[in-house]
């Protein structure tokens, strides 16, 4: 992970076999910033992405030390760009122009992690005004990284946002501390396409789905597999904001087998691509250990049903 | 005030996260001569159970369930005194070891489980995250636990559940049982690694370690 000559094999090699959900090179640092920008220690091992060790913000006075991250002095954003550059370097000619940043940690999930889920949580209800100093600071701390990236890109055409603890709250809980600072950050570089992501199953409640369009949401991606893609679907579509998600990573994509796979993906083209806006694709992030055989079935599957007229 | 409409405003402080306020009424809860055990099953346990029901209904979200949580931790806190004697331990349903295994860095799941099994009368010993093995070995002999519970999310670090009742095996510590808990565990995993049963949520969990427990005292 640390590595970039590691990370741009790693991704080459899936390229190549033709895994690569996204089709370009990324910065692969995971959920590391901006939390480990803040001071938050950072666990490395061989099987997993980097993860955040322990929270740092214990109490309220923590809030005094957190410093939002200065990206021209801070250790892991200047890391991340230094990666970036030598991808954009190393990497074969046609790909170059592919090489960006990993979606940006919003403001939830990197609240989250600074204070620990749990406790998080529920300061949102018992401490409502401590986690929405802590949420500011992690807004602000995402927007000074966004407009880094921006700039080291020459624009960026698409602004990747994912809160994955955002889609586990109350509608009147996002509309407080999860929609103002999630637009906020986007709002930051207009003109762009928006692509977003969360974990929660509860994204899908009445109006939440809806309240994207107001974000400037294009695009939803990798949402839990308990989501509903037709209801998901009916709704989405008038506001047209498209889709990406569908297949569950462990109970599906990683047990198949591949039959099962295949079954499964002709039903989610069968449902959601009639009309458009649907990629197909993983709901969350992929198992390690999923076989290669697994993903070459889904790539059968988007050949064989996904062409239009789609046949239902 | 009686001693049902106590037990109910007990409940009711669970319900809605009144954390300051539920230590008084435990507290005037054991002035009325309510028992450790009454307060927790027909108070603290009733509102956690309520807690429960309303998140698996969508009526309550992630903040509501860890808020109650807190408001349990907060009532526990009141009584620990009481339960850390012989005689109060005793009303207890026994004793749980509960952790994410060995390599895990998730909390939130386990920590769901501990809440309510917590509000459902059972002394319950978090060692928090990336718990290793012989951890889990050593607390559940020292605590003479009944029941061992391991969580964990991600399919990489599953099997390390295998080698918590391979530990414990090989300490003899037959007697314990153990429960696993996380969304991607399996009934054939369960049974391939020798565990006494597994539960896809918390609710389930908490229904389970009672079976599991069997009748008090004997922890």
């Amino acid at each position: 992970m640390k590595d970039p000559k590691t990370m741009l094999e790693v991704q080459l090699r899936n390229l190549r076999e033709g895994l690569s959900w996204g089709g370009g090179l990324f910065v692969d640092w995971g959920i590391l910033i901006p939390p480990s920008a803040f001071g938050a220690p950072v666990r490395y091992d061989d099987k997993h992405m980097p993860w955040i060790e322990k929270p740092i913000v214990k109490e309220p006075k923590d809030l005094e030390k957190l410093e939002v991250p200065d990206p021209d002095r801070c250790e892991p954003m200047q890391k991340a760009i230094e990666c970036y550059f030598y991808l954009k370097e190393h990497a074969p000619e046609d790909l170059r122009e592919s090489v960006e940043f990993f979606p940006l940690l919003g403001p939830i999930d990197t609240s989250a992690l600074l204070r620990g889920t749990s406790d998080f949580m529920s300061d949102l209800l018992l401490h409502p005004e401590f986690a929405r100093k802590l949420i500011e600071i992690a807004t602000e701390a995402n927007i000074v990284w966004l407009r880094k990236i921006n700039e080291i890109a020459g624009g960026l055409s698409v602004v990747k946002l994912g809160d994955d603890y955002a889609g586990y709250v109350s509608k009147k809980v996002w509309q407080e501390f999860v929609f103002p600072y999630e637009k906020t950050i986007y709002d930051t570089i207009p003109d762009t396409i928006r692509w977003f992501h969360t974990d929660g199953p509860r994204v899908q409640q009445e109006g939440v789905l809806e309240s994207l369009a107001e974000m400037g949401v294009d695009l939803l991606y990798g949402l839990h597999p308990e989501v509903n893609l037709e209801g998901a679907k009916r709704r989405l579509q008038p506001l047209n904001i498209a889709m990406a998600f569908g297949i569950p990573p462990v109970d599906i994509l990683l047990r198949g087998p591949v039959n099962m796979i295949d079954e499964w993906c002709k039903k989610c083209i069968q449902v959601a691509a009639p009309g458009g806006n649907y990629a197909l694709g993983p709901s969350g992030g992929d198992a390690p250990g999923t076989p290669i055989e697994h993903y070459l079935a889904v790539i059968t599957a988007a050949e064989k049903y996904g062409k239009y007229p789609i046949k239902t | 005030m009686s001693t049902q409409a106590i037990l109910d405003a007990l409940r009711d402080s669970i319900v809605n996260f009144d954390v300051e306020g539920v230590k008084g009424k435990v507290e005037k809860a054991l002035k009325l001569g309510l028992q450790p055990v009454e307060i927790i099953e027909k108070g603290i346990g009733r509102g956690m159970l309520e807690v429960g029901q309303r998140y698996e209904s969508g009526k309550y979200f992630l903040p509501e369930l860890m808020s109650a949580a807190a408001t349990t931790k907060s009532a526990m806190e009141v009584m620990e005194p009481i339960l850390r004697r012989p005689e109060g331990k005793a009303t207890l349903l026994g004793t749980i070891v509960i952790g994410t295994v060995e390599g895990d860095l998730h909390d939130i799941g386990k920590n769901i489980a501990a809440a309510l099994l917590m509000g459902a009368g059972f002394d319950v010993n978090d060692l928090g995250i990336d718990v290793a093995a012989e951890r889990f070995v050593q607390e559940a002999k020292a605590r003479n636990a009944k029941i061992v519970a391991m969580s964990a999310l991600l399919t990489t670090t599953i099997p390390n559940m295998g080698k918590v009742t391979a530990a414990l095996k090989g300490a003899r510590l037959t007697g314990v049982k153990v429960l696993l808990g996380g969304h991607h565990v399996t009934r054939e995993f369960s049974e391939q690694i020798g565990a006494d049963a597994y539960a896809n949520d918390a609710m389930t969990g908490v229904e389970l370690a009672r079976g599991l427990a069997g009748p008090k005292h004997s922890s």
